[in-house]
């Protein structure tokens, strides 16, 4: 099926959950950036893991860039993830963290070090192009994670509670870096977060998780749409 | 401190165990009651092997206790014995289980007869007789045995001759024992030896890849010709009493049946000796102090006894061996075992023997 | 480097008492055994170069049966670990979990197997009257060098996916999830974020199959078909043994089992020191399993049968169904107290051998936290930890009783010196499990507790022992189990009064009593299993495996 729409399109969405079932309509079109507040527990980790691909939905189907990508796997879905624990891999330094995405298409060394340079120098990790990625902060790490999930290009930037471990100060500068780095490559973002700040300081569009109703003796919860900026 | 003193303690408590233990099994031997302490092979040492019916008609007899020490197999005994003197002491009077191969080598660590003579030693068999300190108690003839189902199974005829073992029909269907680390195989690779002289090693470059396969002792060679993994096996004749007592058709019905080669059979001669006075605390020749007599005349009681009408008669039933002594009555089983023509003592002494080996080793060791 | 958390005074003593036991146990006999044993430095080195044809043989099958052992080790390992973590899902079926224990618990048995239990079992299959001939597939490799490595693989393949699956286990889904949204397949996923996670395991796992295999004897002695299928212990067995007492030779063949065993131990320790990565999760993370799904069933039970597969080979020394005749009055009177020792031995190995891993593990955190060159301390300590399992248990046993000859006789029987031999042997499997453990210590949590007011033994209590208490009883069980049916130190320090359930077994056998012994094989089996099984169950199963 195609739309013929880029951005991001959400139709149907069920999950059942522990305790509640999750669903949602949504889209988000291209250079927007949708933020999706709720509690812990809500399902909105859920529903992320689900449109990168990592989990299944029990219905609904999601078109990226007018293609649908229900059935396709994670790994070709053309979407980057930052995680919440960022998911750095230890065993690469921080060049082969921030291109990877890079090398799995096949892009040769020197180019994936021409092309991260840039970035690195941006976000002021140049010093630190060939250091392991344990010897970072937590600041560091979570630059690495930004840039490993953008250097590539993806269709579609998904980020998980990425500032909920970085004290305020550090929360501040990384949400104006990210806002940066989502001009150079402006795809469709929606960022998970329980943190109104976050909401405030990034959101073009808001969604949040709402309770309905109750049907068949579970408790129904729903995405919706908070305001329009 | 601390960890000084709790150092200190482990130490301390760990040499107290050994210790301990040392005081509670005292290997050192008692004046008092006589006590006559012996090394043996493991199966006559074992609560169902010889010594268990033996041992007890002796201590009736004589007055004392004796006690068995298991060492293992026979070459474990020679092992024990050099151990004892690289360590300045031995724990025993009388070693039992020296075969006569094993006595080249142990000789060294018993004592001389000097004018005793054991009573009932003039009417061995000559053939048991190894030598002066060493007094025979049993032997055994080596032989293949067969197991005839198989081998009429396998469509194959008995080999007469260790030539015949060469032949394609029996690749692969002989079961032997390493010569390095058992009597049996040592004996069949002494057999070899004599009967092809120094071109025995002709004979096992063509025979290492007829056998099964090489086990380390008599047990497994025997459990697995027994699972009918092969239809021959190095043994010895009494296997095929054992089996007639055990079930197997008497007379030409029979099962598992001795099969002699017209070369001739090797034989082990199984006897005991004392242990060098010397090796026992005493210096060599000087007078022996009261107690030590006491045992010396025990330990040649009791080879006196091994050698005895009673013992000699028991030694078949007991030991699945023949019995040294001539005239002693033998079970029916016994009496229907064939007589070899020729029986050979092969024993070498240890340089020629570790030439053998030796060269049996580099030729077999090359694929 | 950090400072080390253990205090100076547990240091000490633990540093002492590890030192001490290795000295007494292992350095001074075969100290002594040298100095008493070794002839001129000419005869030496003769002979030293004479045994190389058996050194020859010994790598080549040490080498083929690693090789395979490892491959299919870590294949399945992977596996059962993926599938140990989809265990662990909240969503996921009971019955997944429980196929996934039961499946860990087959792979962690071949351990406990006693090697002649092995080698009886192998004879029953591949035999010239073996399963496989009665059913009309006679393979020829029975008493072929293909028989030995097919044993081997069998015994060790499950040791290796055991251990690495457990450290499959560990790696973070969410790493494996990032690695999979950048675009990585299954093979750059393996190898960008799985192998650099798991390979210390998995090479201290294969080098300690290596080590199996080169000291192998028994199932090289059976199933071999005599030279020139053959290795160093082996060897060494054949000098050592028979008529003349050849004990350059001996020495020669465990000298060149030290550098072949030693030299690829050390290495490892040395590269594992110098690319150190942490092999867990990093201890703040949350963890997210991997999904259950509806295959997840089939899997696990495809899982559980392929795990079975390396335990169903052994069960054929059952066949026959003489084993239940031994429990008549007339076999359990003769068979009961061999039983007793060897139980006794067998958990007094265990916990002996665990102790004093501990120990060592004390004393080389100690060590690290305290010298200016912690790192190669560490090392040097953490290889002479595990120097006793490159010793044939042949030499360390005859060094142990010329060094206490005038305390210990071994043909009068030693329990004490079985104990301490076993203990010894065992020791370095316990250590290379738990070192691993130790360097994961999370010592803000310690440090978190204590400022609560905790001692540090409280703090350990609580925030450390949770950790420690499943791989403490998986190693405490194995050990137990292979201690059971561990035939060469308990055959140095017998005595008539004193004779463990193994060397029953061979015993019988040189009474003609062959369907007895392979009776009493089937029951050693049982009590292996048995002890096993029972410890981790009284110890709370599956916390172990599916953490």
């Amino acid at each position: 099926m195609s739309s013929g729409k880029e951005g991001l399109q959400v139709r149907g969405f069920f999950k059942k959950m522990d305790g509640f079932d999750l669903r949602a309509d949504f889209e988000i079109p291209q250079g927007v950036r949708a933020v999706l507040l709720g509690k812990s527990g809500s399902g909105k980790t859920t529903l992320l893991r689900v449109l990168a691909g990592i989990e299944k939905a029990d219905a609904g189907s999601v078109v990226l860039g007018g293609k649908e990508i229900s059935q396709v796997s994670p790994k070709d879905r053309d979407i980057g993830v930052v995680f919440q624990e960022q998911a750095l891999f230890p065993a690469l330094d921080v060049m082969e963290n921030a291109t990877f995405g890079l090398r799995m298409r096949g892009v040769s060394r020197d180019e994936r070090v021409a092309l991260a340079d840039p970035w690195l120098k941006r976000l002021g990790l140049h010093k630190q192009s060939f250091a392991a990625v344990t010897q970072l902060s937590g600041g560091e790490r979570q630059r690495v994670a930004f840039i490993r999930a953008l250097i590539w290009k993806p269709k579609l930037l998904l980020l998980d509670e990425p500032f909920s471990a970085l004290d305020a100060e550090l929360r501040q500068t990384l949400r104006l870096e990210l806002l940066d780095l989502h001009k150079q490559w402006p795809v469709p973002v929606l960022l998970v977060t329980h943190d109104a700040e976050d909401a405030q300081a990034l959101a073009t569009v808001k969604f949040q998780i709402e309770t309905s109703r109750a049907a068949e003796g579970r408790e129904q919860r729903v995405v919706t749409q908070a305001f329009s900026s | 401190m601390i960890g000084a003193n709790v150092s200190y303690k482990w130490v301390h408590a760990l040499v107290l165990a050994l210790l301990t233990h040392s005081v509670l099994c005292p290997s050192r031997v008692s004046a008092n009651p006589p006590e006559l302490v012996i090394y043996a092979y493991d199966s006559f040492a074992s609560p169902k092997g010889a010594g268990s019916k033996i041992v007890p008609l002796f201590e009736k007899q004589c007055g004392c206790t004796v006690r068995l020490l298991g060492c293992g197999n026979g070459g474990q005994l020679l092992t024990r014995l050099q151990l004892d003197e690289k360590r300045g002491k031995s724990d025993a009077h009388l070693v039992l289980g020296l075969d006569q191969q094993t006595w080249l080598q142990a000789k060294h660590y018993t004592e001389p007869w000097g004018n005793w003579v054991p009573k009932g030693y003039p009417e061995l068999l000559a053939e048991s007789k190894v030598g002066e300190g060493f007094v025979p108690f049993d032997y055994g003839v080596f032989s293949l045995i067969s197991d005839q189902a198989e081998l009429t199974r396998l469509k194959l005829g008995v080999p007469q001759s260790l030539k015949d073992l060469l032949k394609p029909a029996y690749r692969r269907n002989v079961i032997l024992e390493d010569p390095r680390t058992s009597t049996p195989g040592m004996a069949f690779l002494l057999l070899t030896h004599a009967v092809f002289g120094a071109d025995f090693m002709a004979f096992w470059h063509s025979f290492k890849t007829q056998w099964l396969t090489l086990t380390p002792g008599w047990d497994g060679a025997y459990g697995l010709f027994l699972r009918r993994e092969a239809p021959l096996v190095w043994s010895y004749t009494t296997s095929q009493a054992y089996h007639e007592e055990h079930g197997d058709i008497k007379g030409d019905g029979r099962r598992y049946r001795a099969l002699l080669f017209q070369e001739g059979q090797p034989m082990q001669v199984e006897g005991a000796a004392m242990i060098r006075r010397s090796l026992r605390g005493g210096a060599p020749g000087a007078p022996l102090s009261a107690p030590n007599d006491e045992v010396e005349r025990l330990s040649k009681a009791f080879l006196e006894f091994l050698i005895s009408p009673e013992i000699q008669t028991l030694i078949a039933h007991t030991n699945w061996m023949l019995p040294v002594r001539v005239g002693v009555e033998l079970p029916e089983s016994y009496r229907a075992l064939p007589t070899a023509k020729k029986l050979l003592r092969l024993e070498k002494d240890s340089d020629e023997l570790s030439q053998i080996l030796g060269r049996w080793q580099r030729e077999v060791e090359h694929p | 480097m950090k400072p080390s958390r253990v205090p100076a005074n547990i240091g000490w003593v633990a540093l002492a008492l590890t030192l001490g036991f290795l000295t007494l146990s292992t350095f001074w006999p075969l100290a002594v055994l040298i100095t008493r044993f070794l002839g001129s430095s000419q005869t030496v080195l003769t002979t030293f170069f004479d045994v190389f044809p058996v050194v020859r043989a010994t790598l080549s099958q040490a080498m083929w049966s690693t090789a395979v052992s490892a491959v299919l080790g870590l294949g399945l390992g992977l596996w059962a670990g993926r599938l140990a973590s989809v265990a662990q899902d909240k969503h996921s079926q009971k019955c997944v979990s429980k196929c996934i224990s039961l499946g860990h618990f087959f792979l962690s048995i071949p351990y406990g197997v006693p090697t002649i239990v092995a080698a009886t079992a192998w004879i029953s299959w591949l035999g010239r009257h073996g399963y496989f001939a009665q059913i009309g597939i006679p393979l020829e490799i029975s008493y072929r060098f293909q028989a030995v490595i097919l044993a081997h693989v069998f015994f060790n393949a499950p040791w290796v996916a055991y251990w690495v699956s457990q450290a499959r286990t560990e790696i973070p889904q969410e790493e494996l999830d990032a690695a999979q949204s950048l675009g990585a397949g299954v093979l750059c996923r393996f190898r960008f974020v799985i192998f650099p996670r798991i390979k210390w395991t998995f090479f201290s796992a294969t080098l300690q199959v290596f080590m199996l295999c080169v000291m192998s004897f028994a199932l090289v002695l059976i199933l071999g078909g005599g030279p020139p299928v053959q290795t160093l212990e082996t060897a060494l067995y054949s000098r050592m043994r028979y008529g003349s007492l050849d004990m350059p030779g001996a020495m020669a063949c465990g000298l060149w089992q030290l550098l072949v065993t030693g030299v690829p131990w050390l290495a490892l320790l040395w590269f594992q020191k110098k690319k150190a990565l942490n092999p867990s999760r990093n201890s703040n993370e949350s963890f997210r399993v991997a999904q259950a799904s509806s295959r997840s069933l089939i899997q696990s039970a495809v899982f559980l049968w392929v795990a079975a597969l390396f335990v169903i080979p052994y069960v054929a020394v059952f066949s026959g169904g003489k084993a239940l005749s031994l429990l008549t009055a007339r076999y359990l009177s003769e068979i009961s107290l061999p039983l007793l020792i060897s139980f006794k031995l067998a958990l007094g190995t265990a916990a002996g051998a665990c102790v004093v891993a501990l120990l060592a593990v004390l004393a080389i955190s100690f060590v690290q936290g305290r010298t200016s060159c912690a790192s190669r301390a560490s090392t040097l300590l953490g290889f002479v930890v595990s120097l006793p399992s490159s010793i044939s248990v042949l030499v360390l046993g005859l060094g142990f009783w010329i060094a206490y000859a005038d305390w210990i006789d071994p043909f009068e029987g030693s329990f004490v010196a079985m104990l301490i031999l076993q203990v010894t042997l065992f020791m370095p499997v316990a250590f290379r499990v738990f070192w691993p453990i130790a360097q994961n210590t999370a010592h803000f949590r310690l440090s978190a507790a204590e400022t609560l007011g905790a001692s540090p033994l409280t703090a350990f209590r609580y925030v450390e022992f949770p950790r420690w208490r499943a791989p403490v009883l998986r190693v405490f069980a194995m050990i137990a189990a292979g201690a059971l049916g561990e035939v060469a130190a308990v055959s140095l320090f017998y005595s008539e009064k004193l004779v463990p359930l193994p060397l029953v077994i061979s015993r019988w056998m040189g009474q003609y009593r062959f369907e007895e012994a392979q009776a009493l094989s089937a029951f050693l089996l049982a009590a292996s299993v048995a002890v096993m099984a029972g410890v981790q169950i009284l110890g709370g199963k599956n916390r172990d495996v599916i953490r």
